[in-house]
């Protein structure tokens, strides 16, 4: 099954709405691939990125029937943590897509 | 609505006693240990997993919670023992008692904990031993990992607290399994001397605390450890 960019793009931007629903956030209720999830200015705080994560792979799992470790040992290690953005999440999703379908 | 409970090391024992008496009770059980179970019952649903695997314990639970509709409850269970002084304990040994015991109930709350958190429900329940608490000679990577347990239901009560999820852990006494089958009977006698009830534990004895702690009304509690026979 292929999956594109967009259509994790998709996921990614309905869970950060439904986050930015619940925790009452504007920035965070129309996200894009430039919205912040971490950060002072990005109303993500760590709990709710955990949450956030979560989520996210819960969604994958179900729609695209792919189990995905994203704050795996390369993440949690990286000088620059891929869930800064939603375009940088989105592209390390992608990563992990490709490299378990290789 | 049935409730659905995931058990470690259900294949024998106690695990085994539990998954029994809450199928009983009308829940939905899902079971797992490295090999097959020996038994069936209707309701029971059982994996082939090992614990210490994480990748293994991700790809169960995920499949447990799309056939359950949703985990409610999680009893770690699965544990194993080896009696050795610590000059003469192979490192292998020690390895494999951590992996098991302290990994497994970690990598079972990762996984489990994350369904838990976004329905806003669910118990666990550890268990862990009363050889923890009295640092018993001969058992010092058991006591070791059972003190990583509680260290683990500790901070997962934190972490989880927010979220409509209660940890706590069960520390059983002695109780006539193949756990302590190897332990030498005199062993076993100063050890219940050591008891504030000097008795021999009962599978029953564990279930009685397991299910408090899994009572909905227990929704106030977590982050304890209850020790039977009354040792502190």
């Amino acid at each position: 099954m292929l999956i594109t960019r967009e259509q994790i793009l998709a996921v990614i931007c309905d869970c950060v709405r439904r986050l930015g629903e619940e925790v009452g956030s504007d920035v965070l209720a129309r996200p894009g691939e430039d919205t912040p999830l971490m950060g002072e200015n990005s109303g993500v705080d760590s709990i709710a990125l955990v949450s956030l994560i979560v989520e996210i792979e819960s969604r994958l799992s179900e729609e695209f029937e792919m189990d995905l470790v994203l704050a795996d040992d390369r993440a949690m290690s990286s000088a620059r943590s891929p869930f800064r953005r939603v375009g940088i999440l989105t592209d390390h999703v992608l990563e992990l897509v490709r490299e378990r379908s290789e | 609505m049935r409730k659905t409970l995931l058990i470690t090391g259900s294949r024998k024992g106690l695990g085994r006693f539990l998954a029994e008496s809450f199928l009983d009770r009308g829940w939905r059980v899902w079971g797992c240990s490295r090999s097959e179970p020996g038994w069936a019952r209707d309701g029971y649903r059982h994996f082939s997993c090992d614990v210490a695997d994480s990748g293994a314990v991700r790809s169960m639970v995920r499949q447990a919670e799309k056939e359950s509709g949703g985990l409610y409850a999680l009893v770690n269970n699965a544990g194993i023992a080896s009696m050795n002084a610590m000059l003469l304990t192979p490192s292998a040994t020690a390895r494999r008692i951590m992996e098991t015991n302290a990994l497994g109930t970690f990598n079972l709350m990762q996984e489990v904990a994350k369904g838990m958190c976004r329905r806003k429900e669910g118990r666990v329940v550890n268990v862990s031993s009363i050889a923890a608490a009295l640092d018993l000679e001969g058992e010092a990577l058991y006591a070791a990992s059972k003190s990583a347990v509680e260290s683990l239901t500790r901070v997962a009560a934190r972490e989880f607290g927010g979220h409509g999820v209660t940890v706590n852990a069960v520390g059983p006494t002695a109780i006539d399994t193949d756990l302590v089958r190897g332990v030498p009977d005199e062993k076993l006698r100063q050890l219940m001397e050591r008891q504030a009830i000097p008795r021999a534990g009962q599978p029953e004895d564990l279930l009685n605390a397991v299910e408090f702690f899994l009572r909905p009304e227990s929704d106030f509690i977590s982050g304890q450890v209850l020790y039977l026979g009354g040792v502190t």
